[in-house]
């Protein structure tokens, strides 16, 4: 019985790091452009189909490199190359925007979104299959009683811990992050100082969308099967993690993180015929949140401004 | 005890955004068919008081009543309903609409077909939103030909001034007992200023027992249409009375003269 | 210009549309379909350079309204006559109707009141389904199945409409994805819908003891069932566009746009923003829920997959390609995204990839869309455009 509760706790948690991971891009972009970045979600993906195809070139070509390694340099090349095209997107289908209807940037970056999934299904080799992830991380881990702690979790926990802490040490301690910021807080005040902007604008996407791109590197690590439409889903839950925790913030988006993986892992463990319907707890809670606290738990009361 | 000369009574209000008091303990009342003029250096907490009263803001302390009823904690709808009515500093209007939709969208509270008759009595919704559509022309008209002329505008393709016509004209097919006005005058040259001011003169005349609260930065406008002077400054009223003796106020020369 | 030469412009223009439509459809050859559509797309942009042109255009539409709506109705009504001896296209065409209904619903929140709503295809699903059970379950006929998804669908409007009070925008779009994933999971998981196997054996509605499964033969002709199905649907269309009109001629639509514009200002003038809101979604349900039960009945079988995430953005891609807050619009938008897909059935696995391009150049540069919509006329009141 007890057993169960921490296997369902561990599970939990493995989700809430990449939930938590998602939410923060979705935070930091709104927090800098006031909007709501409908493709995150397939940035994620797209990392996980970038970091399985680099992963699988160089167990091919360079057969007996320590597997740490490896690992590194590919989650790096997945990082960048998403990164790189969070910039690009935000270029493209949100920057001609700052100024129109918000309409505008949800059905821009939601058919951005759809271009990037259906380039995967249609360009990458057998992209509308399910694909394997390498399995590269080795079997086994700690054993705590009959509680297996297997290296793949371990190593997902330690490195979410430690881009936490990072975020907090660029956000709080650098001029990137005071910047960032300053832009968050008044836009046109930012740049009348002298702030440049778009580029902080594009550093914010690159952060952001390289963040979700660890986010897809874990998923592939954890879960080993992954297809090119599970962005979708992944993008509305760590959007609704943000917005649980209180879009702005990003301490509020990790908390909504785990507790959207929470409520949606338990839900999924201990209501009778829950597990097929997960994901409708955790659209419930959302939309609770949202009637009833649609600032968050962290965000700010919002006031219209006359 | 209600003191029929009274339109608004605000006693005591006080408004706080964290920790900041944005009005602290003013009381300002406002006569029937009196122009009030209001003023104050920037952020001394004008606008806010027009929120306030228009139940935008809910104010965290004092009370205010129109006509000698409480309003403290009716909705907006409910005090525009009751005859207040505002504009805005920066305007707003409804932008893709025309300047005719605007103004006739301004009679919204007036009586007018229901919902049902949309369905069934078609040709009676038409003849009356059409009926309307020409007091809306004849009320912009009376305000400036031009705008009349191009009614078909969009409210976006206005020049700022015409905005602020479209603004009033709006408000006034609204009949309102007590008008808002939050600095008309701003970004108008002197021509068009006195143009302003004697469009609110004249409507002054035409609406019997209107009163009205303007907000303005230019002192002349103040000094012509105003018949009494409230100050505000850091959210307290300051002094009262007419221009002339507003004018030696030391306290308010200080604040807000003493600048020029 | 004389009255008359309008009338010609409006008409000549519309048989040119029905031709390049027919034509279209006619021909299965994949390069000759893209030929027609390049020629269509030149006509248009032709037409966008020749001021001169469309002036005279929006002229005779506006003179010539009443006429010209008339012989365009004509011309869908002698539409399937074309293709009588393929019932697959005048499929087709049923299903461009089907969709232009919950298009034109859809618009009541993304046109009207500019509220980004996710979940018109789980309302179109929701029609459905209460359709498809009451008549496979109850063994009700088909007009009982439409006053149930009707009811039904207007009560599932209210829940969706509850929470836009409270939010607005980004929440607001994420309060209808939310509640379309949620409908979909659940009627997926729910045995009493079927779960993935769906509903089968929708029967055929019965018009005046005529069944729409059968074909009639009228003067030697023999009229295929789908063609009399597809009058229904034209009927159906037809009323709903004019009560659609006159919501949005009326105060309502200037309420609605109103709030859509300027909520404080809303506020300040009366306005209640909460009642508008909901009625937005309450029509724009019911509108969804009709064409829903359109569709169960045409195609005798309902599953989840008729109402799944891209069907909802199928139905927000066709409002902003016609024109938002412009019926015309919205339903030309709604037949051409039916339309031209089907017609490429050969690059089929690029066909979402097209939708996504598609809208993203149409938000680029042309945001009003293709048929924007105009400023209200007032007849009695003349001044400058």
């Amino acid at each position: 019985m007890f057993l169960t509760f921490l296997l369902q706790l561990k599970n939990s948690i493995m989700l809430g790091c990449q939930y938590s991971l998602i939410a923060i891009g979705f935070t930091l972009f709104f927090g800098i452009l006031n909007v709501v970045v409908f493709c995150h979600g397939d940035f994620y993906i797209f990392a996980t189909f970038a970091g399985a195809t680099f992963l699988l070139i160089f167990l091919n070509l360079l057969p007996g490199i320590v597997s740490v390694i490896l690992i590194a340099v590919a989650l790096f090349i997945a990082m960048v190359l998403t990164g790189f095209l969070g910039v690009v997107v935000e270029k493209v289908t949100i920057k001609p925007f700052r100024k129109s209807n918000p309409i505008i940037p949800i059905l821009s970056t939601l058919s951005a979104g759809t271009i990037i999934e259906q380039l995967l299904k249609i360009f990458y080799p057998a992209g509308s299959n399910p694909q394997i992830f390498p399995n590269i991380i080795p079997a086994g881990g700690i054993n705590i009683g009959e509680f297996l702690f297997g290296t793949n979790e371990i190593v997902i926990l330690l490195f979410t811990i430690v881009i936490f802490i990072f975020m907090y040490f660029l956000i709080k301690k650098t001029k990137i992050g005071s910047n960032i910021v300053a832009i968050s807080q008044d836009f046109e005040a930012a740049s009348m100082v002298g702030i440049n902007v778009d580029r902080y604008v594009s550093i914010t996407f690159f952060i952001g969308a390289s963040l979700a791109a660890i986010a897809g590197f874990m998923n592939g690590i954890y879960y080993t099967v992954f297809r090119y439409d599970m962005g979708a889903m992944a993008g509305i839950k760590g959007f609704s993690a943000s917005v649980v925790g209180g879009l702005g913030s990003v301490f509020g988006a990790v908390i909504g993180g785990f507790l959207m993986a929470f409520v949606e892992t338990f839900a999924a463990a201990y209501i009778p015929g829950g597990s097929a319907i997960r994901d409708v707890f955790s659209f419930v809670v959302v939309l609770l949140f949202l009637i009833f606290r649609p600032s968050g738990i962290l965000g700010e009361k919002i006031i219209d401004k006359v | 005890m209600v003191d029929n000369k009274k339109l608004l009574d605000a006693r005591n209000v006080v408004m706080n955004f964290g920790g900041l008091k944005a009005l602290d303990g003013v009381n300002v009342h406002v006569n029937k068919n009196e122009i009030l003029g209001l003023i104050g250096p920037n952020g001394s907490g004008k606008t806010t008081f027009f929120n306030v009263i228009t139940g935008l803001y809910h104010l965290t302390d004092g009370e205010v009543s129109f006509e000698g009823e409480n309003i403290t904690d009716k909705t907006p709808q409910e005090i525009a309903r009751l005859g207040i009515i505002r504009t805005f500093q920066s305007s707003r209007l409804w932008f893709e609409l025309s300047v005719l939709d605007n103004v006739i969208l301004g009679m919204y509270m007036r009586e007018k077909p229901s919902l049902f008759s949309s369905f069934f009595k078609y040709n009676r919704v038409r003849s009356d939103l059409e009926a309307k559509a020409e007091e809306a022309k004849a009320i912009l008209n009376e305000f400036n030909p031009d705008l009349a002329n191009n009614c078909y505008k969009r409210a976006q393709e206005l020049a700022l001034v015409d905005r602020r016509r479209v603004e009033i004209c709006r408000a006034l097919v609204a009949h309102p007992k007590l008008l808002l006005l939050d600095e008309p005058s701003a970004g108008m040259d002197p021509a068009e200023t006195k143009e302003l001011m004697d469009d609110i003169k004249r409507v002054r005349k035409t609406k019997k027992g209107l009163g009205i609260v303007i907000i303005e930065h230019d002192m002349t406008v103040i000094s012509t249409v105003a018949e009494r002077v409230v100050v505000f400054n850091f959210g307290k009223k300051i002094a009262e009375g007419d221009f002339s003796q507003i004018r030696l106020n030391k306290e308010v020369r200080e604040a807000y003269l003493g600048k020029e | 210009m004389k009255k008359g030469k309008l009338l010609l412009i409006g008409v000549f223009f519309e048989l040119l549309l029905l031709a390049l439509i027919v034509i279209f459809l006619k021909i299965d050859n994949f390069l000759q379909s893209i030929l027609i559509f390049a020629v269509a797309v030149g006509i248009w942009f032709l037409l966008a350079r020749k001021t001169r042109m469309v002036e005279n255009l929006g002229m005779a539409m506006e003179e010539k309204r009443k006429e010209l709506l008339l012989i365009a109705l004509l011309m869908v009504i002698i539409l399937p006559f074309f293709f009588l001896n393929n019932i697959y296209i005048i499929h087709i065409l049923i299903l461009a109707l089907i969709y232009a209904i919950a298009a034109v619903g859809l618009d009541f929140q993304m046109g009207s009141t500019g509220m980004v709503n996710f979940a018109q295809g789980t309302m179109l699903g929701i029609g459905a389904y209460t359709s498809a059970l009451l008549c496979t379950t109850f063994g009700v006929s088909f007009w009982i199945g439409l006053v149930g998804a009707i009811i039904v669908s207007g009560i599932f409007g209210v829940i969706l409409g509850l929470p836009t009070l409270k939010t607005k925008e980004y929440h607001l779009s994420l309060v209808t994805i939310a509640f379309a994933y949620v409908g979909y999971l659940l009627i997926l998981n729910m045995k009493w819908t079927g779960g993935p196997d769906g509903i089968a054996g929708i029967p055929k509605p019965k018009l005046f003891g005529f069944s729409l499964s059968r074909s009639i033969d009228i003067g030697g002709i023999s009229i295929p069932g789908k063609m009399l199905y597809f009058y229904l649907v034209l009927l159906a269309l037809v009323l709903l566009i004019i009560v659609a009109s006159r919501l949005k001629n009326s105060w309502l639509g200037l309420t609605w746009n109103a709030v859509r514009d300027d909520e404080i200002s809303a506020k300040c003038y009366g306005i209640r923003l909460m009642p508008y809101k909901l009625l937005s979604f309450v029509f724009g349900s019911v509108f969804a829920g009709i064409a829903g039960v359109l569709y169960a009945h045409l195609v005798g079988f309902i599953s989840t997959e008729s109402m799944a995430f891209s069907v909802d953005l199928l139905l927000v891609a066709m409002v902003i390609l016609g024109g938002m807050d412009n019926i015309a619009g919205v339903i030309v938008g709604a037949i051409l995204l039916v339309i031209i897909p089907e017609k490429f059935r050969s690059i089929q696995d690029f066909r979402i990839l097209l939708y996504a391009v598609t809208l993203i150049l149409m938000l680029v540069f042309r945001p009003q869309g293709l048929i924007p919509k105009k400023v209200r006329v007032y007849r009695n009141i003349s001044g400058n455009r």
